[in-house]
């Protein structure tokens, strides 16, 4: 077939189209109901937002309600799970130094890093049970003691951070941790990442511990038929 | 009538003739405009730099004004020239702004613009949009940081994590271009990332980010002597003693690499695209439809850039603390060598592109030629002296960021909390001093970071002290 002129133009013009149409870019607003963005390289909203819900809620479930309600039934194994946790956790409204997130995983987090900090946050502020401190208060004291937050496992460190938080004007009952940390399964080009979010509420004056995690599983493709091999073609989003 | 005849058909060729030898000065004269059109930017942006680097940044401000008023294929060039000047009169909030501007602009020019690589084909490749090789488009992101780092410290923070997403872009499309040894080539900026793990360490929280930076830095730049010391610090250590705060010196020493013309040999790497790109575009097929083959004009040589450096006599940046030497400052980015890196990675693509020029140019001349009917020695006049003024003005596109300096160096101090004095001096090859800097004051806070930034593309010195100093 030969190419005459004609279809040399037309395809021409239709490129120049193509290109102008591609100089722009576009936004738009998500809807609540709309999904979040499946990351193609990393983990992103679609991952670390549902681990944040989850870690917080199974965390918050096992903590004892600030008001006690009385039950004539007997004995269920729930309710003695929350009484061994009760032991570790003080009665009440309780505040929470939340240190930070540690990223222990493969993947740099970048700009999602201090958004989980305030996602768990708000979530643990949320409950009736604990009130937060606030986040430039456990900066300064980080600042005044210049301990590392990893340290403050240490119960002289610990002791040393509270009296420092105590010092201006806000005592501390607990500290919470939160941590990534990340598997990586390679198959070829193929690959799946789970991805698992630790959160570990610390009872300063006991030392004990409560610690809650929740976990999403990811897979890497380079394309769809490699997802559909490996995952099946149903499977995931 | 046979006389008759053979005076008619001298009539046509002499006046064939007299067209052809039109034509050609035509094309000559032509030729000339449009080489005395182009030298005028160069020109004056060859002055911008000399004064820039002799200390007087209003000359060089209004020369490269004049470029980007009045050559729109130089203007982003000078626009990024201009945000140094801006950086060095102690404007960071102007560069700021100005390359904000630039970055966006430059994401927004799309990938294939069609119309201009058909209008390069005709001219040379200076008439595609300006973009900034890929190590630049990282550094206009980390002097982003910079600026901000020297003005309100606001947006410092995004900039770096911008800078390491775009590193991360440009590897994974490097990588599906099918660039030779991609991953070596587009190397990781160390300075992106050393600005992030300063600014993730002063949160006195985030030292694990810091940690992951500053390792970052270690594998590109295994030189940056300090950088064991930072690792060892963020991952056991905490910022700085007690009521004690960290003054970052950051250094532009040197004058950048720029990019000149020059004449390279035609590899056989590059006339292998060079064939395949030409197969595709002119296409052609014969009577029974096969495609018919062409063949590559037999080139020595082609116009491409080639990377300069000019001299300069600053090594470094010497420091003193209320009249005590405390250091000099260390290399952390050598630019010369990411920009000839980046050079030879692109230069097949950039050769074969002005094959692909030249064969285009050639084959219209040979059909422009055959249409006019000239043939022999008045065809083959024609074809030379059309095809030669051709691409005689063809320039190779040299455009680039030239007021960037040759090194990007770093110096940390850790000094009492309190007010300190800071001189500044250009240090030669052999530690001689060659200017001192007026006293910077740098008032110094518990656990925060402040931030000097010295530009010294040769003896002279232009500092910037952060406003929080």
């Amino acid at each position: 077939m030969k190419f005459n002129h004609t279809n040399r133009f037309l395809s021409f013009a239709l490129l120049l189209v193509a290109s102008v149409g591609c100089a722009s870019q576009y936004g738009h607003i998500l809807a609540d109901n709309d999904a979040d963005l499946v990351g193609s390289h990393s983990a992103g909203a679609a991952t670390w937002n549902p681990l944040v819900d989850q870690a917080v809620t199974k965390l918050l479930s096992r903590c004892p309600s600030p008001i006690k309600t009385v039950h004539f039934t007997d004995d269920s194994s729930s309710s003695h799970d929350s009484e061994s946790i009760g032991s570790a956790l003080a009665d009440g409204t309780a505040t929470v130094c939340f240190i930070g997130v540690e990223n222990k995983s493969a993947e740099e987090i970048g700009d999602f890093k201090d958004q989980l900090y305030e996602r768990i946050d708000m979530r643990v502020n949320d409950t009736e049970a604990f009130r937060g401190i606030s986040r430039r208060l456990v900066d300064a004291a980080l600042l005044e003691t210049r301990l590392r937050p990893d340290s403050l496992f240490l119960p002289a460190n610990r002791d040393l951070f509270a009296a420092a938080l105590g010092r201006q004007g806000t005592p501390v009952d607990y500290l919470l941790y939160a941590t990534i940390t990340s598997g990586t399964t390679d198959r070829n080009q193929t690959s799946q990442r789970n991805y698992l979010l630790t959160l570990e509420l610390v009872n300063l004056s006991s030392g004990d511990a409560i610690k809650e995690s929740a976990e999403i599983r990811k897979g890497y493709s380079k394309n769809a038929a490699a997802k559909w091999w490996h995952f099946g073609m149903i499977n995931g989003n | 009538m046979i006389r008759s005849k053979s005076r008619s058909r001298d009539q046509n060729r002499s006046r064939s003739h007299c067209w052809v030898m039109r034509t050609i000065t035509l094309l000559l004269l032509l030729g000339v405009i449009g080489n005395v059109g182009c030298s005028t930017p160069f020109k004056q942006l060859h002055s911008a730099r000399d004064l820039f680097t002799h200390g007087q940044l209003e000359a060089s401000r209004a020369a490269l004004e004049k470029v980007k008023e009045k050559s729109p294929r130089y203007s982003d060039p000078a626009e990024l020239d201009l945000a140094i000047i801006e950086l060095a009169s102690g404007e960071p909030e102007n560069a700021e702004r100005r390359l904000r501007n630039l970055r966006d602009k430059f994401d927004r020019v799309p990938k294939l613009e069609t119309a201009k690589e058909i209008i390069s084909m005709a001219s040379d490749d200076t008439a595609l949009t300006y973009r900034p090789w890929g190590y630049e488009e990282v550094l206009i992101r980390s002097m982003l940081s910079v600026c901000s780092l020297a003005h309100d410290q606001l947006d410092a923070e995004s900039y770096t994590l911008q800078a390491m997403a775009k590193q991360s872009q440009l590897a994974s499309e490097s990588e599906e271009r099918g660039l030779l040894k991609a991953n070596k080539i587009y190397q990781p900026i160390a300075f992106a990332p050393y600005l992030r793990g300063i600014l993730r360490e002063a949160t006195h929280r985030n030292y694990d980010d810091a940690a992951r930076a500053y390792q970052l830095v270690s594998e590109v730049e295994p030189s940056f002597s300090p950088i064991g010391s930072d690792i060892k610090r963020v991952s056991f250590g905490s910022h700085s003693e007690p009521e004690h705060g960290v003054v970052y010196v950051i250094a532009f020493t040197g004058r950048g690499p720029i990019l000149e013309e020059t004449d390279a040999p035609t590899t056989t790497a590059a006339m292998q695209i060079a064939s395949v790109i030409l197969q595709e575009m002119e296409a052609e097929y014969d009577d029974e439809g096969n495609k018919k083959t062409i063949s590559l004009p037999n080139l020595a040589t082609v116009k491409v850039p080639e990377v300069k450096l000019p001299p300069s006599n600053v090594a470094r940046i010497g420091v003193e603390v209320d009249g005590r030497p405390v250091g000099a400052t260390e290399t952390l980015t050598d630019i010369e060598q990411l920009a000839t890196r980046q050079l030879e990675a692109e230069m097949p693509w950039t050769i074969a592109r002005a094959v692909v020029r030249r064969a285009t140019k050639e084959i219209t001349v040979a059909k422009t030629s055959q249409s006019l009917g000239l043939e022999g020695i008045q065809g083959s006049l024609f074809r030379f002296a059309a095809s030669s003024i051709w691409s005689g003005m063809e320039h190779a596109d040299t455009r680039c960021w030239s007021l960037l300096p040759r090194e990007i160096q770093v110096l940390r101090l850790e000094l009492p909390v309190g007010s300190h004095e800071l001189e500044l001096s250009t240090l030669g090859w052999s530690d001689e001093v060659y200017r001192t800097s007026r006293p910077i004051h740098v008032n110094v806070t518990n656990g925060k970071n402040h931030y000097v930034v010295a530009i010294a593309p040769d003896e002279h010195l232009y500092t910037i002290a952060s406003t929080d100093s």
